[in-house]
């Protein structure tokens, strides 16, 4: 008897010890996430609640999906997450190899370096936004009182140079993530690599990419995989710098999803194209993922 | 109700129920810098080359030549306007209903891309095209064409009463003490611009103590609390408020205020409109907006961006149910 009653106990002591976890995942992450997905099978409107019965199966995917503005937007949040991630990547980089090599007063430049993460989006727009004005904007008046240019740069009008602002902007706030994270990277570095390699001749640039660079891919990689979720959430940044960009020209998945779920009020039709973003941020979770492992495979070959 | 301007009590009226009770009514008219129209050496060249006397615009073709006179780019620009969001699509609609033009017919199908819907959008192309206007106006909110007056690089700038006090205030602003203050210009269908909105309070079907509600929403909007908010220079929605407000501001000697509710006072009363009072108001201006940037930037032409939205606009009143 005793026996048996000690058994039941073990048995569920682990699952009665993760339930307060559980519980709290199925209300934050589980039940909106079938929420969505059934009301994206509906004709759903926030201002008339009755049409969450609505039923209306697939006609909200088939619409996003013959809907050419929707794969256009598609295609830009991939560019703009590809450029984004990259250029963070090379110059959280750079910056992280320069403040590894500094010995006085590393610490504070490291706080300093941070500074930009510690902003909200929706104020880093803003700023931009005052910044990137081409009348009163304070890059065009240095540009022309520095007599760089004798005409005011519409920055957030034109095609290019409104993406292009957009991803400065980004690219600005999120760079001392990779820093950090890369930083972390090369203090984890061990010691013993880098001096056999000094000792058999190897010059600075083989050591950085042969031994250095490897060994923190998989810190990128972690960088990488986080960073992807934000930018392609990019929402904050580019709704306040241009909207959508005059004529749509920097339409992006999420300033189209929140257009219409939020400002249209068709919910139903946002949640479709939220899941399809969702399915997109899967996709490239899963890609730096196993780019990850690869990398750590590779560095335990290496070790 | 008595206590409240009648035109302002009618605009919160949908299907003859009202709805709301109104704190704080807008609508824009029409600011310019005085030094710039009171030169003599401006007055001789424009009158030269227009053929009319220089002087505060009573009609927006008026307004597009002073403005093109005007301009220099980049150093100085003849005017300004919002250029994205519900901002641009009311803008457009009241030059459209100045024009003599209407957004539907009866039976709700659109008709912005009427002649005065292509009138009312080569107004803004025509700016942009000439340069008359900054080139970041397709991205211009509130904000932008506020501080933009007040850095005093633009001649004239068509805003709401709210940035009075902004631009006479030296603190902040380049141009105080040259702001001068007219009523909105008339289009060429003889009406004044005069888009409008209210801040309000609404008591919702749902609530239990309607009665405490309906007291404590009047009581918002009873005349002491407006003259609280007249004399920060928001614009009241009681005839007594305007005239208290007016007479406190003109014995404190400030004499643009006064100007300025006198001029808002007038349009407030007579000029003002609202955009049809339809749900799907929002969605029809999500629709139609982009299209206007497109005609701006010169993507399409005004008549095909029109068509466009006009198309897109059917749908959704149709959707709707409308017809």
């Amino acid at each position: 008897m005793a026996r048996i009653l000690t058994t039941n106990r073990g048995k569920w002591t682990p699952v009665l010890l993760l339930m307060p976890a559980i519980v709290t995942m199925l209300f934050v992450v589980a039940l909106p996430l079938i929420f969505s997905l059934y009301t994206s099978l509906t004709a759903y409107r926030l201002v008339r609640p009755e049409t969450l019965w609505d039923f209306v199966w697939f006609r909200n995917y088939t619409r996003i999906f013959g809907d050419w503005d929707f794969w256009v937007a598609f295609g830009r949040t991939i560019l703009f997450l590809t450029i984004a991630l990259n250029l963070e990547f090379i110059l959280g980089l750079g910056i992280a190899l320069l403040i590894a090599r500094i010995t006085w007063g590393q610490r504070t430049l490291r706080t300093i370096m941070m500074f930009p993460m510690m902003f909200s989006p929706i104020l880093v727009g803003f700023m931009f936004k005052f910044i990137f004005n081409d009348n009163i904007g304070i890059l065009n008046n240095a540009l022309q009182s520095l007599g760089l240019t004798d005409r005011a740069i519409p920055w957030l009008v034109d095609a290019k140079l409104a993406m292009f602002s957009i991803i400065f902007a980004e690219v600005w706030m999120s760079t001392s993530v990779f820093a950090i994270l890369l930083l972390a990277g090369l203090f984890a570095m061990p010691r013993d690599p880098l001096e056999a390699a000094k000792v058999d001749g190897c010059n600075s640039w083989q050591v950085f990419r042969h031994i250095t660079l490897p060994f923190i891919m998989p810190f990128a990689f972690i960088a990488m995989t986080i960073r992807s979720l934000d930018v392609a959430r990019a929402y904050d940044i580019v709704h306040v710098m241009t909207g959508g960009g005059p004529a749509g020209r920097t339409e992006l998945l999420w300033t189209m999803i929140a257009r219409t779920g939020y400002s249209d009020a068709r919910m139903g039709q946002a949640n479709a194209m939220a899941y399809v973003s969702t399915i997109l941020s899967i996709l490239f979770t899963w890609y730096f993922y196993n780019k990850l492992m690869a990398a750590r495979r590779y560095m335990g070959g290496v070790q | 109700m008595a206590g409240f301007t009648p035109l302002i009590l009618e605009h919160s009226t949908v299907a003859g129920r009202l709805v709301q009770l109104p704190r704080h009514s807008d609508v824009s008219n029409f600011f310019y810098q005085k030094s710039l129209f009171e030169d003599e050496a401006n007055r001789t060249a424009f009158e030269a080359e227009y053929g009319y006397p220089l002087a505060p615009p009573e009609t927006w073709d008026q307004v597009t030549d002073m403005a093109m006179f005007f301009a220099d780019p980049p150093n100085f620009y003849g005017f300004q306007f919002v250029g994205k969001d519900e901002a641009i699509t009311g803008r457009f609609y009241e030059m459209l209903v100045a024009n003599g033009g209407a957004m539907f017919d009866e039976e709700w199908n659109p008709t912005f891309n009427s002649a005065s819907g292509v009138e009312a959008l080569s107004f803004f192309v025509d700016l942009y095209e000439a340069g008359a206007v900054p080139a970041g106006v397709p991205n211009y909110l509130w904000d932008d064409t506020g501080l933009g007056f007040g850095s005093g690089t633009v001649a004239m700038d068509l805003d709401w009463a709210g940035w009075s006090a902004y631009f006479n205030d030296p603190a902040n602003s380049t141009v105080a003490g040259n702001v001068g203050i007219i009523r909105a210009p008339m289009g060429s269908g003889g009406l004044r611009t005069g888009w409008s909105g209210s801040h309000t309070f609404s008591i919702t079907e749902g609530c239990d103590n309607k009665e405490a509600a309906a007291s404590f929403v009047s009581f918002l909007t009873d005349t002491d609390r407006q003259m609280i908010e007249a004399r920060t220079g928001l614009l009241p929605t009681r005839p007594d408020v305007w005239e208290a407000a007016a007479s406190e501001f003109e014995a404190a000697g400030n004499t643009f205020m006064v100007e300025v509710f006198q001029t808002f006072e007038a349009s407030m009363a007579e000029d003002a409109f609202t955009p049809p009072l339809i749900p799907e108001w929002i969605e029809v201006s999500n629709v139609l907006w982009p299209e206007l940037q497109a005609a701006m930037v010169g993507d399409k032409t005004a008549q095909e961006a029109l068509d466009d939205a006009a198309e897109a606009a059917a749908e959704i009143m149709s959707d709707a149910g409308y017809n």
